[in-house]
């Protein structure tokens, strides 16, 4: 299931306990990577373009993640956000003297036996192939909050952590950008 | 692709009350978008715990150095390093600790993982090329991607050796024993690696779908097949893009291919010439999957069969590496 939506009290109270294992013995990470890795990996995709770096920089993210754990304190900053910060100032400090770029290609998964009606297909198709032109071309704040928004699965109050911007300035950017989208699309 | 329900769920703070439809089709093409890359097999569990273990020279436990709640951000990163230091110092002594006793521990029990114990099973298989017996580069190539095989998997304290004796080629495999599932998943590791897609006729013919695991003759599916070829074979594959997954929907394991270079445009254009026709993917003359053309099919995709964990990620090892130049078959 993919939410973005804070956790509820019980799947907190798993995660910190997982959190806690995973503190005293690193075998115990193992489920909280798998329910990471794949969201950072997506993410870290859409800064650096292609396969070969962001499976890099998500090795990268995971080590520093796993050096960091005996300090991180599942009450302050939520775990997800913790994460992604790692993995917003990793890619931040490999990609300052780069120019960065973000693949938006048409990537998506398409299992061999699909039921899709081909002309509804190819319309979809293009439709995806014009988006990810326009996303190009955003400003690349407004990219990386999509990333974290779309790709990291996060809330907009765990982006703000992951930012070091308010909830509200957050939420406002996101919804600006995708009116911004909507108009280009129409 | 999400339904509207879970779409609505999921970026219910986007969205409002009163989803606009304009606003809902533009995000369900952002989420189609940004949830397309799959990750390939580096980002498996076993090589970050390799790689950590290599960096921290220790398994477990980790040890609570600080109580501070430290996010790693830039203004903090010397105080970081200064840890990093501290933990290195401490690391070094756990080392040593674990030396003394390592030995002693590893053979009194299994390890916490596999690809920490040592190799505990030997195995040996004859070599051939063309029926001949293999000249030393290809021997020395199969044993390059051979061990690339067992590090994807994680299980990098595999040991692979040519041996040649009598006139005749021998690779000999030192391993740790693996469970039953992963036991099937061997013999797709010890496969040549020859990857074909087939067209095996129309669905609505007797014999077109085909049994995972059954051997595949071309004779039957020659009239689909043009000159006997396949219609795509390793060559046209990105080896970095064969990665296994998790379908969340129905629980099963996958292996995600995509196409490179000109490949990209002639397999869509193969899929549509073909709505209708079962497609057959074969690994060395055996059926992994065969299923029915719905749709043109872009440049990716994945091979859905009845894995294990084991099995996909064993499959995803193989194609990756690349195919062995030599047949190995059982000593």
């Amino acid at each position: 299931m993919i939410h973005s939506h804070s956790l509820t009290t019980e799947q907190m109270l798993e995660e910190t306990s997982l959190i806690e294992a995973a503190q005293r013995d690193l075998t115990a990470f193992e489920p909280l990577y798998h329910r990471y890795m794949l969201r950072i990996y997506r993410y870290l995709f859409l800064r650096v373009g292609n396969p070969e770096d962001a499976a890099d920089l998500t090795q990268q993210v995971f080590l520093k993640a796993l050096g960091s754990l005996p300090t991180y304190r599942p009450r302050g900053i939520p775990f997800a956000a913790w994460l992604f910060r790692i993995a917003h100032y990793t890619i931040s400090d490999v990609y300052r003297q780069k120019k960065t770029t973000i693949s938006w290609e048409v990537l998506s998964h398409h299992p061999l036996v699909a039921e899709v009606n081909p002309e509804l297909f190819v319309i979809h198709q293009e439709q995806l192939a014009q988006l990810a032109g326009l996303l190009v071309r955003l400003d690349p704040y407004k990219r990386e909050l999509l990333a974290l928004r779309f790709s990291g699965e996060l809330s907009t109050s765990e982006i703000a952590l992951v930012v070091d911007k308010s909830q509200a300035a957050v939420k406002k950017q996101l919804t600006r950008t995708l009116q911004q989208l909507k108009e280009h699309m129409a | 692709m999400k339904d509207q329900h879970e779409l609505q769920t999921t970026y219910a703070d986007l969205l409002g009350e009163t989803p606009d439809p304009t606003l809902t089709q533009l995000i369900q093409h952002i989420d189609t978008l940004s949830h397309g890359p799959q990750a390939p097999s580096s980002c498996s569990w076993q090589t970050i715990k390799s790689l950590h273990t290599a960096q921290s020279g220790k398994l477990h436990p980790l040890h609570d150095l600080t109580h501070t709640n430290a996010v790693i951000s830039p203004p903090r990163q010397n105080r970081t390093r200064h840890w990093m230091r501290v933990g290195s110092g401490l690391a070094a002594a756990v080392l040593l600790l674990g030396i003394l006793v390592g030995s002693l521990l590893f053979s009194a029990h299994a390890g916490p993982f596999q690809v920490f114990q040592q190799p505990n099973r030997h195995i040996t298989l004859v070599a051939s090329q063309h029926g001949r017996v293999p000249t030393p580069q290809a021997l020395e190539q199969a044993q390059t991607i051979l061990l690339n095989r067992f590090q994807h998997i994680g299980l990098t304290n595999t040991q692979v050796h040519v041996i040649t004796t009598h006139g005749q080629a021998r690779i000999s495999l030192d391993l740790v024993s693996l469970s039953g599932n992963e036991q099937q998943a061997l013999s797709t590791l010890l496969a040549t690696g020859i990857l074909q897609v087939w067209d095996t006729g129309p669905a609505t013919d007797l014999g077109s779908l085909l049994q995972p695991g059954v051997t595949f003759h071309l004779t039957d599916y020659t009239q689909y097949n043009p000159g006997g070829k396949s219609g795509f074979a390793n060559q046209d594959f990105n080896p970095n893009a064969f990665s296994a997954s998790k379908d969340p929907q129905s629980g099963t394991y996958r292996v995600n291919f995509a196409l490179q270079g000109s490949a990209i445009t002639h397999f869509q254009n193969y899929t549509a010439a073909r709505i209708g026709d079962v497609l057959t993917i074969t690994l060395d003359d055996t059926v992994i999957t065969s299923a029915v053309i719905q749709s043109p099919i872009p440049g990716s995709g994945a091979i859905v069969g009845n894995f294990t964990q084991a099995q996909a990620n064993a499959l995803a090892a193989t194609l990756a590496s690349g195919v062995l130049p030599i047949r190995l078959t059982p000593a």
